[in-house]
């Protein structure tokens, strides 16, 4: 599972942090969060394309997690751990909000058309990162999951069909209509 | 067009590698004679490995570290 650039440690491990911050350490749980806090903001930024919501997010993480830290028994990688607590906390926001529907269904979206003949393999530019995430922020909130989910982070479909409660079809075909619309949004972006 | 409807519905598995080996060879025989369809696959590809250059943490402006601290402290400090 991606979990993003890997964060040079120096000084006590992860697990020996959570040890003393479960114990009542601030200064130990401090220390988590200046490791971590990037991480955790990037992928909240990613799942819920709004800045803002993400800082707000990466705060509601952290004061998760600062109750649950004595939970983690050092039995996965904690960046790991960490990273399913928060994409965890973004689909629980999610289903606050009350957009599960949207989570879990196919319906809504128009079916790509793909006008045989006017296909040129030349005419999606160059795509660069900006140019991607640009048109991932469109995306609709269902495609968007699964898309950063799968393809960004590297979780299998097992896993998001557990996780997102839908099944492995759903996330397979949500996966495949993400992409066929991202094709679209960059070309458009290209064209205009 | 009733291939290419077909085809355009596997790309995705195909690329990711989970079709079956009969619709495997299906479509990628598919792909070798129709342009359109093989022009799809090649930007879905190019999509997919951009997008696993996401996952890094470089390149984001990140909100301001002690200033979000602060704001944990606040709610922790509400928490108990």
């Amino acid at each position: 599972m991606g979990a993003g650039a890997e964060v040079e440690i120096t000084g006590p491990s992860d697990f020996e942090l959570t040890q003393k911050a479960a114990g009542g350490d601030t200064d130990a749980f401090e220390q988590i969060y200046r490791r971590h806090y990037r991480r955790v903001y990037a992928l909240s930024l990613r799942m819920l394309s709004d800045p803002t919501m993400a800082e707000d997010m990466t705060q509601e993480v952290f004061v998760n997690l600062f109750t649950k830290i004595g939970s983690f028994r050092g039995e996965s990688q904690f960046t790991t751990w960490l990273h399913r607590m928060t994409v965890n906390q973004v689909l629980m926001y999610f289903r606050k909000a009350s957009t599960r529907s949207e989570l879990t269904t196919d319906e809504g979206e128009t079916p790509v058309q793909i006008v045989r003949g006017t296909e040129d393999p030349g005419r999606m530019p160059v795509v660069d990162r900006i140019g991607l995430e640009n048109a991932i922020r469109q995306l609709p909130l269902g495609y968007r999951t699964v898309f950063v989910l799968h393809d960004v982070e590297g979780y299998d479909h097992d896993e998001i069909a557990r996780t997102l409660e839908i099944s492995q079809g759903t996330s397979k075909s949500q996966l495949h209509k993400a992409r066929l619309k991202l094709r679209g949004l960059i070309r458009q972006q290209s064209a205009g | 067009m009733a291939d290419c409807d077909r085809s355009l519905d596997l790309l995705s598995d195909l690329r990711d590698g989970v079709l079956a080996d009969m619709d495997a060879s299906w479509v990628k025989t598919h792909l070798d004679g129709c342009g359109d369809c093989n022009g799809v696959f090649l930007d879905l590809e190019v999509i997919v490995v951009t997008a696993r250059t996401l996952a890094s943490e470089n390149g984001l402006a990140y909100p301001d570290e002690n200033g979000l601290w602060e704001r944990i402290g606040i709610r922790r400090s509400n928490v108990h």
